[in-house]
């Protein structure tokens, strides 16, 4: 019996004493089912965060030592020789291209030029698609939903050779619109849009019909700003796609300064040298942006992305 | 496994409200007359050029055999009766829907637990737990199938190693090559990855409950199982179709992660135990080059994913009465 | 070869000259192998083996003349001497006597070497500067031997992995293209320098009399490992390959794991007869994919 047995034991000898004797005291079982809440969500925080701290610790631990120690070497080891930025430095030290080094930031230029662009079409395209088919009524409108949703049935991965040769010959390989024009519809953004739309009152569109608001007008003034959480929730879901995409990239894109971050940073584990803290660092830079969005479309995200799903 | 992680994303269900504005005019229909399809013009375009183009070449591939760029043969229904008969694509398919169901019956409960547990408690613990568990999800599934490839790592893995501390099994325990544990490491995996998007769900469906029923119901003399059970649970049941349909989908569709886990084993594992339906498809497409091939694996695919989808909503709609 | 640890070797007293059948090898190793501190867990293993089969499995096979096509590229490998490679390797993998441990790739394969935990590597020439890169600190430590033979007096290295060049059909400068290859593979001062920076042993048999093979590799405790790889160069195997090349791999890993499952369930009772069957099956499973490929029926 270690030290994570026993502690994990004792907190349930806890709980049960508690519960066991809480027959007669609310307090007691609120007690003995306050702790085991905090229990439960506590080891599934454990879970979640512990590869992030493995992922925190190795990308500072020389390579010699990274199976060594599980998270951080202990404090009286820490010296230049176990903990130092060696992966970063190897990571800034860039990539022979086909006109001299290419650095780490045109990576992340790629990717932020990559996602953003990517994101903003599927926005617009998805919203305005969206709000076509929740909004008016027209022939083929229920065939062309069918349709949508058929679509989204099918592997990408299928369609991937021919978009390839499509890409080829109209010579959009190896460059970053080759990679977004494809894939600029989202049928699942157009539902989303369609849902939140629903949401949109008719009465509101018709006045805007009434004072002579021209139907564009009506889209972008008045629809828009209403659907603003379920288009942030696309931003942000479209944006971490984009970013975190590798297979296609990594047919699309040939030469080194127009690689994204993930086809990129795998690149570091190949058969001469498999390089996981300069993989793992250049993994851990590359979260910060979709982090940084999340935080700041928090709310709008969790209350977009659920308003679509609870209202059916 | 759920939301749009593919490029152009997995599957919402078809909305049941009405839609449309009734028109009392005559002329305001006119006068919307071809809006909608001005609106609609850039997805027909891009999805005649980029969808139906290459979906009709696909339909067309698949009866032929491809070998190399001028290789092609016309074989009509070969192909398919191949795969029929293919113990490597049955193994496939067994595995992508055992994978789909522990997504169904392993993932979309603990998320639904993790909600419950969550909703108790006050506005800031839930924003920051909520924030945590859903990290992951930041991550993309080829980092975290190659972080966890280190993390399994027979002895020195951390996986390993907190299974040995807390059950004093599994500091050699072989996740990547053995062929019994490979499925559950990938469910693992996938567990981190996506308990707490559908969490979120959960968790906003669960707020969504009209709490006077509840309070009903507990005054009656339920107790809290059941009050769950019989008023909160079919309360949250579009939700949990809609979650439980997209899990189902997207797992049909897993690609990128057993390709990233099991890269030392080409992406199939040992005795092809990791090996999904997508992944078979990328090994006979790409790596056999046979996309004649490659095309019927996918109308297959594509056929499952369709018959899967019809069912559970069959049964959600018989679990309804 | 072998690359082993030179130091903990010697601290042993083992003489690897003596080591040259893997009969041998694995009774030295039977010996080394064990649990050193007491908790029950094997703190040595004598070599290195994946425990998947993969590269090791099919390097052993084709050390003992055993192939996965035959020259005219038919499948080849249900045959006796695979099946023997098969027991052999199952026994040290998973046997009551086990010398082997899969110490994997990279920083795990590192660490596996610096802690003694496995004493025996396969090493063929492009990995031995792998190890230079990954695990400098056992500069002077390691030494090569070449591999043990299966019978005396027989082959002592083989083959893991390989390199071709292409040039496509399509390609707008075929004659450039060409100019490169013949360079590459021709200019034996660019392939000698390319050695001393990969270890990498030029595949011109010419080139082998370079002076810079003989260079003693401090890593290697000053062995000049150029010319001890030269000098087994002639022993290589010939490998025979097809299109369904990937496809016979895959299936004959599948047969493997298949028979260790059943070895560890049931051990050597009707092992044998078992590994039979399991590469009949997968070599059907790979002859029907073959029957299927149009451009391998051409080519016919």
């Amino acid at each position: 019996m270690n030290a994570e047995q026993a502690f994990l034991v004792g907190l349930l000898a806890l709980f049960g004493v508690l519960y066991a004797t809480s027959a007669g005291s609310q307090v007691r079982r609120r007690c003995a089912l306050q702790l085991g809440r905090t229990v439960l969500l506590g080891l599934a925080c454990a879970a979640v965060l512990g590869p992030f701290v493995w992922l925190v610790a190795a990308i500072f631990k020389d390579r010699t030592v990274l199976n060594e120690y599980v998270f951080f070497p202990p404090i009286d080891k820490w010296s230049r020789a176990t903990m130092n930025l060696d992966n970063f430095r190897e990571l800034f030290r860039g990539r022979p291209g086909m006109h001299g080094t290419v650095h780490f930031w045109q990576y992340v230029l790629n990717s932020i030029v990559y996602a953003t662009v990517g994101t903003c079409c599927q926005l617009f395209l998805s919203s305005v698609a969206g709000y076509a088919l929740a909004k008016y009524r027209f022939a083929g409108k229920n065939a062309l939903m069918l349709f949508m949703l058929g679509s989204m049935m099918i592997p990408q991965v299928l369609l991937l050779a021919p978009l390839y040769k499509m890409a080829v010959d109209l010579g959009m390989v190896d460059t970053l619109w080759g990679l977004i024009l494809p894939w600029m519809i989202s049928a699942y953004g157009i539902f989303l849009f369609r849902q939140a739309c629903l949401g949109v009152p008719n009465e509101l569109i018709d006045a805007g019909r009434i004072d002579g608001c021209g139907e564009l007008g009506i889209y972008f003034r008045l629809v828009m700003p209403l659907v603003r959480p379920m288009a942030a929730a696309f931003c942000l879901v479209s944006f971490l796609a984009h970013w975190n995409a590798f297979f296609a990239p990594n047919v699309f894109l040939h030469s080194q300064d127009q690689l994204t971050l993930p086809v990129v940073l795998q690149l570091y584990l190949n058969q001469y040298r498999i390089d996981y803290g300069v993989f793992l660092a250049g993994t851990a830079l590359a979260m910060l942006p979709p982090a940084v969005l999340f935080l700041a479309l928090q709310k709008e995200f969790i209350g977009g992305l659920t308003s679509g799903a609870v209202k059916g | 496994m759920s939301a749009p992680l593919g490029i152009a994303g997995a599957g919402a269900p078809p909305g049941s409200q009405p839609d449309g504005p009734t028109p009392t005019v005559r002329s305001r229909r006119a006068r919307t007359g071809p809006w909608p399809y001005l609106f609609l013009s850039p997805y027909l375009l891009l999805t005649g050029v980029f969808f139906l183009v290459p979906f009709i070449n696909a339909i067309i591939l698949a009866f032929y055999e491809i070998n190399g760029p001028r290789g092609r043969v016309f074989v009509g229904l070969a192909n398919f009766r191949f795969l029929l008969a293919d113990t490597t694509f049955h193994t496939a398919l067994w595995n992508t829907t055992l994978f789909a169901l522990a997504a169904v019956f392993i993932q979309l409960p603990m998320a639904m637990g993790l909600a419950l547990l969550l909703n108790g408690g006050g506005r800031r613990t839930k924003a920051i737990l909520r924030l945590i568990l859903f990290s992951p999800n930041l991550f993309g599934q080829i980092f975290v199938g190659i972080l966890f490839s280190v993390l399994f790592l027979p002895r020195y893995g951390l996986v390993n190693r907190t299974f040995q501390a807390l059950f004093h099994w599994g500091l050699e325990a072989r996740w990547l090559s053995d062929p019994r544990l490979v499925m559950p490491a990938i469910v693992l995996c996938s567990l981190w990855i996506w308990v707490g998007l559908n969490m979120i769900y959960f968790l906003a469906a669960l707020q969504a409950v009209d709490k006077d029923l509840e309070d009903a119901a507990r005054i009656d003399g339920a107790g809290r199982w059941q009050v769950f059970w019989h008023v909160t649970l079919p309360s949250m049941r579009p939700v949990v179709v809609f979650v439980a349909i997209m899990s189902v989908i997207g797992s049909y569709q897993l690609f990128e992660l057993p390709l990233a886990l099991l890269a030392d084993s080409n992406g199939y594992g040992p005795s092809n135990s990791g090996l999904t339906l997508i992944t078979y498809l990328n090994q006979v497409a790409f790596r056999s080059g046979d996309l004649g091939l490659g095309s019927a694996v996918g109308w297959v695919v594509a056929i499952v994913i369709f018959t899967v989808s019809l069912l559970q909503i069959r049964v959600s709609r018989l679990a309804e009465d | 070869m072998l690359a082993y640890r030179r130091d903990l070797i010697e601290a042993l007293g083992i003489d690897v000259g003596a080591l040259d059948t893997w009969d041998k090898f694995a009774a030295v190793g039977r010996r080394l192998t064990g649990d050193l501190d007491g908790d029950g867990v094997p703190d040595r293993y004598m070599l290195d083996l994946l425990a998947s089969g993969d590269t090791a499995l099919t390097t052993l096979i084709f050390q003992r003349g055993g192939e996965l096509f035959d020259r005219a590229g038919n499948v080849a490998f249900d045959s006796q001497p695979v099946a023997e490679v098969i027991l052999w390797y199952l026994r040290q993998i998973a046997g009551p006597q086990k010398i082997a441990y899969d110490a994997g790739w990279g920083q795990s394969a590192a660490k596996a070497m610096t802690d003694g935990l496995v004493l025996f590597f396969l090493t063929p020439d492009w990995r031995s500067f792998q190890y230079q890169t990954e695990v400098p600190w056992l500069r002077g430590k390691m030494a090569l031997m070449p591999l043990p033979a299966w019978t005396p007096g027989g082959r002592r290295t083989s083959v893991w992995g390989g390199t071709g060049l292409m040039i496509m059909k399509a390609t707008q400068h075929p004659e450039l293209a060409w100019e490169l290859a013949t360079f590459l593979y021709f200019d034996r001062e660019s392939l000698s320098r390319r050695f001393a920076e990969t270890n990498i042993v030029p595949v011109l048999k010419d080139a082998w009399k370079r002076p810079e093979l003989d260079a003693p590799n401090p890593y290697f405790s000053n062995q000049p490992i150029g010319r001890m790889y030269a000098q087994l160069a002639p022993d290589t195997p010939p490998i025979n390959s097809s299109p369904v090349d990937a496809v016979a791999r895959a299936k004959l890993n599948q047969a493997f794991s298949r028979c260790l499952e059943f070895y560890q369930r049931h051990g050597e009772t009707g092992l044998p007869a078992t590994i039979h069957a399991e590469l009949a099956r997968a070599a059907a499973d790979v002859r029907r994919m073959a029957d299927r490929n149009r451009a391998l029926a051409e080519a016919k």
